[in-house]
């Protein structure tokens, strides 16, 4: 039989395993019981954070977390996560100092000195961000927290590149991850491969059918893919660099040919711009008539 | 047992320094090129170089760009000059020969600018870091990229 009063560790056991698995309801359901009877205890308060930040309630986790910091201040898992917190509230200065204060006091963690460089690849340091993921691959080869930061590195730097070795190893070492199945689909739509990372969107959403992110995702990617959007595909794999590109050479042709060749000239100049034209009034109107459900 | 690397636990960030934030889309900066030309090209090439924190290192591309626009002008913009250079290009690109390289040159440094803020723009693009907007500082640069071309050209002519 189920003991009907769990002690506070079974307690806290559960409602973690319930986090794991993002189910928030009836998490907080557990939290809020077990908080009445005992509402300063530090784990509870972090699981509590937790639902929060799964919940996207950045506020309320920052405020739990802040809370925890105030009675206990040596709270790793607290300031870990408050690091996290500040990097999404884009309070990067007080992340990194956070974080180094972390660092100091376990300097051979690797999973910290990827926290780390996730806040310096928000920052805009792309080369620390790249020391500090190396320095934690260093430490701890394997470590997923820094191959999926290296994985996001290497994204940045080279996009096209199919051969991204950090991404290699994390499906070797964990082809079910969603959160390598997240950075696969990322690398895909960037690599302009959207028909793929449809279908691998689409498999995260089977996943995790409540999280609203993936859910955009994949409407953004079933617009990216559709039929009317083909002839746009130049423009979405190379951005305003092919829009650049298709200006000065269009110009270029045109008045070249609009000597020798007036009609072509005129029949070129009309499909240019059309084809802004284009390009600049369907994507929204798409957007809309697809979206809006 | 590793060492650890003393450097990496320097910090990069203070908040004495400047901020670092999002760079302006690049939406924003080809239509200011487009519109504004070179000088506002180089301008917005400018501020987002600031805004990432690597102005520093992209000063001698902006101040190549301008310098080399500047010098065409002089070249080209004196009535009667360069007459030479103008029985070259009218014949390929018509009347409007002198608009479209002006305008050539401001889509090359804009994408100048593209390619050497790439990592910056593709980072912020993977992270959903919220971008400041552009159609403000873009409106006010066409205006002034525009205003310094008429009074370059009023010194020249």
């Amino acid at each position: 039989l189920d003991d009907p009063h769990p002690d506070s560790s079974d307690r806290l056991l559960q409602i973690g395993e319930l986090l794991d698995r993002q189910r928030t309801t009836l998490a907080r359901t557990l939290l809020k019981e077990a908080l009445q009877a005992d509402p300063e205890n530090v784990d509870l308060l972090y699981e509590a954070a937790r639902a929060d930040s799964l919940d996207d309630d950045n506020a309320g986790a920052r405020r739990t977390i802040e809370h925890i910091i105030s009675i206990e201040p040596t709270h790793l898992a607290a300031r870990w996560m408050l690091v996290n917190l500040l990097v999404d509230d884009d309070d990067l200065v007080e992340a990194e100092r956070v974080a180094l204060e972390l660092l100091r006091e376990y300097p051979r963690s690797a999973d910290l000195y990827a926290t780390y460089a996730r806040v310096m690849l928000r920052a805009l340091k792309l080369q620390k961000a790249r020391d500090l993921c190396g320095e934690a691959l260093r430490l701890s080869p394997d470590n997923e927290s820094a191959l999926r930061m290296m994985a996001l590195c290497n994204l940045i730097e080279r996009p096209n590149d199919p051969q991204n070795p950090s991404l290699r190893k994390l499906l070797a070492q964990r082809p079910d991850d969603q959160h390598t199945l997240a950075l696969v689909v990322t690398a895909l739509a960037h690599a302009g491969q959207t028909r793929e990372a449809l279908r691998g969107a689409k498999e995260l959403l089977r996943l995790q059918p409540n999280s609203k992110h993936l859910v955009d995702n994949v409407r953004e990617l079933t617009y990216g893919n559709h039929w009317s959007m083909v002839p746009l595909r130049p423009l979405q794999r190379y951005g305003w660099g092919a829009s650049i590109g298709i200006w000065i050479g269009g110009i270029l042709v045109v008045q070249m040919l609009g000597r020798s060749k007036p009609e072509l000239a005129n029949a070129l100049s009309w499909f240019i711009f059309g084809y802004a034209v284009y390009s600049w009034v369907w994507p929204p109107v798409l957007r809309r008539l697809l979206l809006r459900d | 047992m590793p060492s650890v690397r003393e450097d990496l636990l320097r910090p990069s960030l203070s908040p004495a320094a400047t901020v670092i934030g999002a760079p302006f889309s690049n939406q924003a900066a080809v239509v200011t090129a487009f519109i504004g030309g070179p000088l506002a090209a180089a301008a917005m090439f400018a501020i987002n170089a600031w805004r990432i924190g690597r102005l520093a290192r992209d000063a001698v591309w902006i101040v190549l760009a301008v310098a080399a626009y500047l010098a065409w002008f002089a070249y080209v913009a004196p009535p009667g000059a360069a007459m030479a250079f103008k029985a070259l290009v009218v014949p390929w690109l018509g009347d409007a020969a002198n608009r479209i390289l002006v305008r050539l040159g401001a889509m090359l440094i804009c994408l100048g600018g593209m390619i050497c803020h790439r990592r910056e723009q593709r980072s912020v693009d993977l992270f959903g870091a919220k971008r400041p907007n552009g159609w403000i500082i873009g409106a006010a640069l066409i205006v002034a990229g525009l205003a310094a071309n008429a009074l370059l050209a009023s010194w020249f002519a």
